[in-house]
């Protein structure tokens, strides 16, 4: 029988020394401990570990001092709200250039016909019943196109100016 | 520690922008920042200038501070990026010099090499500074990840889930990152461990896989 401690009893030795053990695991580390020296071997290099770090890492060099909490401070207070506040206004000048100019781009380019003399607008926004208007003098009856016909009574002088 | 206000009702007070808060935050945090800095970075002299870092990054993040979790496992979080930036930045600059032949960068430690045995001396002959300066070394040698991850549980008296959380880790990698420090460990600090005598003699036999 060797005394290696497998997987299974190595999370649980692992989680014994690091607290974290659930309570009804309690006993299969007590049993654990108590037949197999490689086990109590880990828990007392672990113990050793621990308390060797303690020493060596346990009382850093440092001590509170108001210099540094002054320093803190300042450095937040200078660092965070000021800046803040000057980004947020920064950011709302640049959002509302950004729409102006937005604006100003689709209202030029937002209607074909903004260009066109008043006057031309209808024939060109009427150009594609025009274009068929063979067609629709012929079947228009038949083709409902009654709206259409009176398209082409107020198109009259157009038609006659360009043939 | 346990008469100092509660750090999340403090934090919360510093999200609601109340007058005094953040002061006071920093009076009762200071040598415990200063201390968990000092433990993860190599060089000592920038200990206050990371600490008022996390300072400053704990202010800059009130607004989105959550009081879901421990408020330690949230300064934690920033103290760990911090001072894993700052080692990752110190190692780019680093040049090992010839009587510094301990690794560490390699992530599972493979490249450990036990003290020679010939040289180590017992528990009881060793001085305390000695000692400390053996373990020191052993330590820094360990792996970023690995000596993190100890420092945390060690020190901090953070759990598992909790060091998951501030390293951005599973669990179970939490786990194998602890025991494998451990064992590292356990390797390097022989001169130390040699004298536990409990028999067997030799190694914990506890090396199963880790995680």
């Amino acid at each position: 029988m060797t005394d290696r401690v497998n997987d299974l009893e190595r999370v649980l030795l692992q989680d014994f020394v690091d607290g974290t053990l659930a309570e009804e695991r309690l006993t299969d580390v007590s049993t654990l401990l108590g037949r197999s020296e490689s086990a109590r071997r880990f828990v007392a290099e672990h113990q050793v570990i621990w308390d060797a770090l303690g020493d060596a890492y346990g009382e850093p060099d440092v001590r509170a001092n108001a210099e540094f909490r002054e320093h803190a401070l300042a450095l937040t207070l200078r660092s965070a709200t000021p800046t803040q506040g000057r980004w947020r206004v920064a950011g709302l000048a640049a959002a509302a250039l950004l729409a102006v100019i937005a604006y100003a781009w689709f209202d030029r380019g937002g209607s074909p016909l903004s260009d066109i003399p008043a006057a031309d607008r209808n024939v060109v926004k009427y150009l594609h019943v025009l274009q068929n208007l063979e067609l629709a003098e012929t079947y228009g009856a038949e083709l409902d196109l009654r709206g259409d016909f009176e398209i082409y009574r107020a198109f009259e002088g157009e038609r006659d100016g360009e043939g | 520690m346990t008469d100092a206000p509660d750090g999340r009702d403090l934090m919360l007070a510093v999200s609601a922008d109340v007058p005094g808060s953040f002061q006071t935050l920093v009076e009762v945090y200071e040598t415990r920042v200063k201390a968990a800095v000092a433990r993860s970075i190599r060089d000592s002299s920038s200990v206050d200038d990371l600490a008022q870092e996390v300072f400053l990054r704990l202010y800059k993040a009130r607004a989105r501070y959550q009081p879901t979790a421990r408020f330690e496992t949230f300064l934690y979080r920033i103290i760990f990026n911090l001072c894993v930036n700052h080692t990752q930045h110190s190692n780019r600059r680093r040049t090992w010099s010839l009587d510094a032949p301990l690794g560490g960068d390699d992530e599972d430690g493979s490249s450990f090499e036990p003290i020679d045995g010939r040289t180590s001396r017992p528990l009881e002959a060793l001085e305390e500074s000695e000692r400390a300066k053996l373990v020191r070394k052993c330590v820094e040698a360990l792996p970023d990840s690995q000596r993190q991850a100890i420092m945390l549980s060690r020190f901090e008296g953070l759990g598992y889930q909790e060091i998951a959380n501030v390293m951005a880790l599973s669990l179970p990698a939490v786990k194998s990152l602890l025991w494998r420090a451990r064992e590292n460990m356990r390797q390097r600090l022989q001169p130390i461990l040699g004298d536990l005598g409990t028999g067997e003699g030799g190694g914990s036999g506890a090396e199963g896989a880790a995680g």
